[in-house]
């Protein structure tokens, strides 16, 4: 091969396709549907139902072996009560793979099977529910229990979710070894009677279904089957890794209490109990999620809330279709009653200072299993703007920290499109010497006013965006450096104007003002709206969004609560609305929740101005 | 319900593009007309003088690096004067001659010269009165000369906004006294109104000699000198535009101007004078020395009434006066000799308050609004248009 052929192989070989070696590579295809579903699932019922007969006939066949072998020479009473004990539980295997019920169990939803009397049957079904061996979070654990008749059992719990340590001091210890001799068990009433005499749990409960079993194993908890009895119990093992209650990272205050919610269910729900310390605070526990199966706790003064409210939420928790759900968020958006709406509709919050604050106002609390933040509603905008201090400070210091909010969220919601309206349309409604400001400052700028502001709070929105983002300490850091040298850099760059910088900075300032991050957002989005209508109409496409916004949040509800009651509709005002008036004037309970006990305190919430001083009450 | 809803989107985001405003304008595609000079030209045309502003200049340091230079070195405003035949024509001959869209919405004085108004500004003043584009706070001010030198020797070395010059030069008005606001918008409710005349500040360009130029006519208790626009004696670095005076209007046109002095005296009549500066001749040692006071007048009440059909009116001054110099080191505070200061102070502003109804009635005409106080008297405003100011008897009480 001399060296044109080399060459020309080599160019062959460079320019004309050639069939990758490679292996192909992964793609998910779509799944297709099987035309013959019926006939599958009927081979495959014949087929688990043929196998359950198996394996009766293989226990059956084991025990006669073992029955023979006991009476070919005299055996001891201890053994004939148990070789007893396991003839009774093959009868009663006997009544369930009955050919009839076992083919209309198998046709129900796994989870509906009862319990069965074969420990053998029970964990295979966990086993299939649980997919093992391939899930390693599922232990079972076979132990005998020693008696005047030995009892076979099986433990069933989910490593992780459990404390190892409670399941041998509540369980194992007491079973195994605690008291053996004294033993002796009533038979056929097995479950109930370990259940009252030998299991020293806190909570121990009788599960007749796979699925209550599996509700209670997915919670943490342990079950435990014994041979012959078609019952489970559950006994209480929670024992979950959780972080312990840590400082609020969101509704930091300089006052009240320094507590937030964590994520475990049971300890914000005591948080909030350990606050109400009252027989009324009822706490009901709803399931969310068919497959999830997230815990959700409503909570509420019974003697206090409407009982509609109660009742209506309820309701919407429990009509929730959906296979998980696994934040308080989440479900807000499943339960409010405007979805298409941005503005929230129940606050979230952290603090159990403020959810027992709101409870003992007539509201309800929602508390979600994962969640570190609890649901509050009904609630008005104006609730909103209260911050977690407002409770701790001075009437007169409270009111104007909302009022500054309520001022910040003008700002953010007004500013540049009031900017952009008076910058194309209305140049003469500023004084002179502004406008020439503003016009001068635009001299060199290639961009459009409008383009100039939308520009800036994207890269605003990207700054705040990317500084929660960022891990840690430098998130701020790299929020305000991002921020002080974008905005000098587009200024020097000639593509916005100082003023813009100064409107954007001072709108953004503005909206870190509005204490509920929910709102904000929903602000930050109706100024954008704001901003256009101002771009296309000037102050009467700003009058005319104010108009729109006025009407579509005095057409909205919080849970059947009109959300800017007591403005609209016009309600009785209290004091702890906007204006906060001094503690001992908030006597009622806000109109528009309509609670079943109107007054909070009594008219002179403080006696002792109705008295003498303590130390002159004999007159000296 | 979201289909509903895109829709109903759809058709709001198609309604507003297609009947929404198109007479937006950029900030800086816009020239903002600071003031306009109206004078007289050949053959009854008018010489439209506009002032406007150079926004860079306006704006030290708004715009991007490199800029501050330019801006400290061009030219804070420019001129365009043009000689038209009628008012509305100056609107599209500007138009004509820039490129940017010029505003009158900002334009905050209008200038007149002495010559047109004279001739009568009613014809002229209408259209900046109408036009809405023009505010309401639009001032008025007739100059010595031509409207067009004026404003081009007018030159502020302090402001670098003339609009900011004017504004701050109006509002100290009430500190002296000696010149007035006036607004284009109470001249013309004051011409439209029986019962006062229109005014209008006056001012002008000094030559900045250093030399006097006062008015002659002089109080016997009077130790300063009254001025008018152009005769104060001042020389330095200062722009050379001074207010000084009134000039009043019988009708529309102008009639004759009022001097430093009787302008203050309109002025504490119409109780717009809280603070103003006097020198009276010392009534102990009248040949060389004087007293220097600071006066405040602000509770001035005039009242009206009818004598057998003549008006006669009469006008209750108080005035509180700070004494801040003796020159003949007499004590007038102690009791006696106060008693012989307020007499003095007393004479002296009476004086110029006659001295000022005179003249002014001479002229025909009535900047106080004496004729206002009259109205609640009449059963209709007729008799006051057919009333001629000569007519009228005053007593002034100081």
């Amino acid at each position: 091969m001399n060296i044109f052929s080399k060459n020309f192989k080599a160019f062959k070989e460079l320019v004309v396709f050639q069939p990758t070696q490679a292996p192909p590579p992964f793609v998910v295809e779509e799944t297709e549907k099987s035309g013959s579903t019926t006939t599958q699932e009927q081979t495959r019922l014949a087929l688990e139902e043929h196998e359950a007969l198996l394996r009766y006939a293989r226990r059956v066949a084991i025990t006669l072996e073992k029955v023979k072998n006991t009476l070919a020479e005299p055996a001891p009473n201890e053994k004939l009560a148990s070789l007893r004990a396991e003839l009774d539980a093959l009868s009663k295997q006997k009544a369930h793979v009955s050919p009839l019920i076992s083919t209309y169990s198998l046709t129900q939803d796994p989870l509906d099977q009862p319990v069965s009397t074969s420990l053998e049957e029970n964990t295979l079904a966990l086993e299939q529910l649980y997919n093992l061996p391939y899930n390693k979070d599922l232990v079972l654990r076979n132990i005998t229990i020693p008696s005047s008749i030995p009892i076979v059992a099986t433990l069933a719990f989910i490593d992780g979710l459990v404390d190892n340590n409670i399941i041998s001091q509540t369980i194992l210890e007491p079973l195994m070894s605690l008291g053996r001799e004294n033993r002796d068990l009533i038979r056929g009433d097995t479950a109930p009677q370990i259940a009252a005499r030998y299991l020293p749990s806190s909570q121990v409960k009788p599960a007749f279904f796979l699925r209550e079993v599996t509700s209670g194993l997915n919670l943490g908890d342990t079950a435990i089957f014994f041979d012959g009895a078609a019952e489970a119990l559950i006994v209480e093992t929670k024992g979950q890794e959780h972080r312990g209650i840590d400082r609020p990272a969101l509704e930091q205050s300089v006052r009240g209490s320094q507590a937030a919610f964590s994520e475990t269910l049971r300890a914000n729900t005591g948080l909030i109990r350990s606050l109400l310390r009252t027989n009324d605070l009822v706490t009901e526990i709803l399931t969310l999620g068919t497959r999830s199966n997230t815990l959700c706790a409503v909570m509420y003064l019974k003697s206090v809330i409407n009982p509609a409210l109660v009742q209506e939420a309820k309701f919407r928790i429990n009509s929730i279709n959906v296979d998980a759900i696994s934040e308080s968020g989440t479900l807000q958006l499943f339960i409010e009653d405007h979805p298409m709406i941005p503005y929230p509709q129940a606050l979230s919050t952290e603090r159990p200072d403020r959810v027992a604050a709101a409870l003992s106002e007539g509201r309800l609390a929602i508390l979600v299993d994962g969640a570190s933040f609890a649901l509050v509603a009904p609630i008005s905008l104006f609730t909103l703007f209260h911050g977690a201090e407002d409770f701790s400070f001075s009437w007169l210091a409270a009111s104007f920290l909302r009022l500054i909010r309520l001022l910040g969220a003008l700002l953010t919601i007004l500013l540049p499109a009031f900017y952009i309206a008076i910058n194309y349309f209305h140049q003469e409604a500023l004084p002179t010497d502004l406008i020439l400001t503003i016009g001068g400052a635009r001299e060199m700028v290639p961009f459009p006013a409008i383009v100039e502001i939308l520009s800036m709070e994207f890269a605003f929105e990207l700054v705040r965006e990317g500084g929660i983002r960022v891990p840690g300490m430098l998130g701020s850091t790299i929020g305000i450096v991002g921020a002080i040298t974008l905005g000098q850099a587009a200024v020097s760059a000639g593509i916005v104007s100082p003023i813009t910088v100064v409107i954007v900075a001072v709108t953004g300032l503005a909206s870190y003002a509005i204490p509920d991050y929910s709102l904000a957002f929903s602000i930050r989005l109706t100024r954008i709206t704001f901003e256009i209508l101002a771009a296309m109409l000037g102050l009467v496409g700003l009058a005319g969004g104010l108009i729109t916004i006025i009407v579509l949040l005095c057409g909205m509800k919080s849970l059947g609560v009109p959300y800017l009651a007591p403005v609209g509709p016009k309600t009785t005002p209290g004091y702890d609305m906007v204006i906060r008036g001094p503690v001992y004037s908030q006597e009622l309970r806000p109109d528009e929740l309509n609670p079943k006990d109107r007054r909070r305190q009594s008219s002179v919430a403080r006696g002792w101005t109705q008295e003498a001083p303590a130390g002159k009450k004999d007159g000296s | 319900m979201l289909s509903r809803f895109i829709a109903a989107a759809v058709l709001a985001a198609l309604c507003l593009s297609l009947v929404g405003c198109y007479g937006s304008k950029e900030s800086d595609s816009v020239a903002y007309v600071q003031i306009i000079g109206v004078d007289v030209a050949a053959g009854g045309k008018r010489k439209i003088t506009t002032q406007i502003a150079v926004p860079l200049s306006t704006s030290k340091g708004g715009g991007p690096p490199g800029t501050e230079e330019k801006a400290g070195t061009s030219k804070r405003w420019v001129f365009n004067t043009m000689l038209v035949s009628a008012p509305a024509e100056e609107a599209n001959l500007l138009r004509s001659t820039m490129s940017r869209s010029p505003r009158e919405s900002h334009v905050s004085v209008v200038i007149f010269s002495e010559e047109i108004a004279r001739q009568g500004l009613g014809p002229d003043a209408t259209q900046y009165i109408r036009n809405r584009d023009y505010r309401e706070t639009l001032f008025m001010l007739v100059v010595t000369g031509t409207a067009e030198d004026y404003m081009k020797h007018n030159n502020p070395a302090l402001e670098s906004s003339i609009s900011k010059y004017y504004e701050l030069f109006f509002e100290k008005a009430s500190e002296t006294g000696t010149y007035l606001p006036s607004t284009l918008h109470e001249f013309y409710t004051r011409l439209k109104t029986p019962g006062a005349s229109p005014y209008a500040a006056y001012t002008g360009i000094n030559p900045m000699t250093g030399i006097a130029n006062p008015v002659d006519h002089k109080q016997p208790e009077q130790k300063a000198d009254a001025y008018l626009p152009g005769g104060i004696p001042r020389t330095g670095t200062e722009n050379p535009a001074e207010f000084s005076g009134l000039v009043v209007f019988r009708a529309d046109k102008m009639v004759g101007v009022l001097n430093s002095y009787e302008t203050r005296a309109v002025a504490i009549l119409q109780n717009k004078l809280p603070l103003g500066y006097i020198a009276v001749v010392d009534p102990l040692k009248p040949e060389k020395d004087m007293i220097n006071l600071a006066i405040r007048c602000e509770y001035t009440k005039i009242t009206a009434d009818l004598d057998g059909g003549m008006p006669i009116f009469n006008a209750e001054v108080k005035i509180d006066g700070d004494i801040y110099g003796i020159s003949s080191d007499i004590n007038y505070e102690a009791p006696g000799n106060r008693e012989i200061l307020e007499q003095q102070i007393a004479d002296f502003l009476k004086g110029q308050i006659t001295a000022m109804l005179k003249h002014t009635q001479e002229l025909g005409t009535d900047p106080v609004g004496f004729g206002l106080y009259l109205r609640p008297k009449l059963n209709s405003t007729k008799p006051l248009t057919l009333t001629s100011t000569s007519l009228l008897k005053f007593a002034a009480q100081v």
